[in-house]
């Protein structure tokens, strides 16, 4: 089967069993009684929030098809080994975003029938999360430093000093918005706050340190790579590329966050969460963008 | 007579404008449209590669004047070799 029925085919798949997941069972009450809504209103709720899911995911899917596609394309040259690992990071994010959702609304169910099963529906899908963002990253990385090692390029040293500097901000006000919230935490991970420091914060500190280096990577690569023709197609996907990896920080903040995002009321969690997925998607439209531009180079 | 350092030079000229793709254009356009191995690249097949090489470029750019200069570079070869 060619790559991209695999991919249509694979996506097909996660938006039905995810339509299927979200609308089929009655919405959780507690849910219902906060917001003053009814079961059908919640489910019309969902179903507005799975609609720009899905057009996230078929970007996200698309764009992974055109990279992958891309380094299929240069697969026996120095740099399509690099591009491959890029791939590979986007092939993460693409099977990570979906899967962490059927795990969570999966456990989610059986918790709701075994209350017992309560933590373990909570701490299963987030640290799932976090090896999903590890290997991404740790692709996305690895990618984008072999492409400057062909090229001897680098990112400056204030460049590289500014990514340090802005992961330690990021990982000091996480911290201590977790140790000032100690009953928060409790019932945003089923873990003590030493555990979510140690498990979760470490581990986000050095995933947010890999993505940003990549960005820092990519930034220097786009500037410096020789080719003015090549640079300009490079240039897009690095934008696509850095966008995506600064939201998805963003989603995980938010998302490890979400005590406090529990005191916004429904009109802005909405907008919140609409406005993340759209940029998402624009994120993986441009890498797709940039990648057909590349991918012309290679085949005329 | 083959001539390898020709070849050298166009890919030279062209790694200005599309970097790491540079070698694997180059010898796409020779295999394709001249039929040759790069090796074998001839001063005589000079202008019928340029020619495609323009072709190609102005499907991949739409910079007229970025493939306007390099096509300018390229044929600096053709004189550069009859002197």
């Amino acid at each position: 089967m060619k790559l991209q029925s695999k991919i249509f085919y694979s996506y097909s798949l996660f938006v039905f069993v995810v339509a299927l997941l979200t609308l089929l069972p009655s919405p959780v009450k507690a849910t219902l009684i906060k917001y003053h809504l009814t079961a059908t209103d919640a489910r019309l709720l969902f179903f507005s929030l799975l609609l720009p899911t899905f057009v996230m995911w078929f970007a996200l899917f698309y764009g992974y098809a055109k990279l992958q596609g891309y380094s299929q394309l240069i697969k026996t040259n120095r740099d399509g080994k690099q591009v491959a690992k890029l791939a590979y990071g986007l092939l993460a994010l693409a099977l990570g975003l979906p899967l962490g959702s059927i795990l969570s609304d999966i456990l989610g169910l059986i918790a709701r029938h075994h209350p017992s099963f309560t933590a373990a529906s909570i701490v299963i899908p987030n640290y799932f999360n976090v090896l999903c963002m590890f290997i991404a990253f740790a692709f996305i990385n690895l990618g984008i430093r072999g492409l400057n090692s062909l090229s001897r390029n680098r990112p400056g040293f204030a460049f590289g000093h500014a990514v340090a500097a802005l992961d330690i901000v990021l990982g000091v006000i996480f911290c201590s918005l977790i140790a000032r919230s100690h009953h928060n935490i409790m019932t945003a991970y089923h873990l003590t706050p030493a555990m979510v420091m140690l498990t979760f914060a470490i581990p986000y500190m050095y995933i947010w340190f890999l993505g940003l280096y990549a960005i820092a990577e990519m930034y220097a690569y786009s500037k410096q790579v020789a080719g003015i023709v090549y640079r300009k197609s490079w240039n897009r996907l690095a934008i696509g590329l850095g966008s995506i990896i600064v939201l998805d920080i963003v989603l995980q903040y938010l998302n490890t966050l979400s005590s406090w995002l529990n005191g916004l009321n429904l009109a802005g969690v909405l907008l919140l969460l609409y406005v993340l997925l759209f940029l998402l998607a624009a994120g993986f439209i441009v890498v797709a963008l940039g990648t057909k531009e590349l991918m012309r180079i290679e085949e005329v | 007579m083959t001539n390898t350092n020709l070849y050298d030079d166009v890919v030279a000229i062209t790694y200005d404008y599309l970097g790491p793709a540079a070698d694997r254009f180059v010898v796409r356009q020779i295999r394709n449209h001249l039929g040759k191995d790069p090796a074998q690249l001839r001063q005589e097949d000079l202008r019928q590669l340029i020619d495609w090489i323009q072709l190609a470029m102005r499907l991949i750019s739409d910079n007229a004047e970025v493939v306007d200069h390099y096509i300018t570079d390229l044929e600096s070869l053709t004189r550069k070799r009859r002197s």
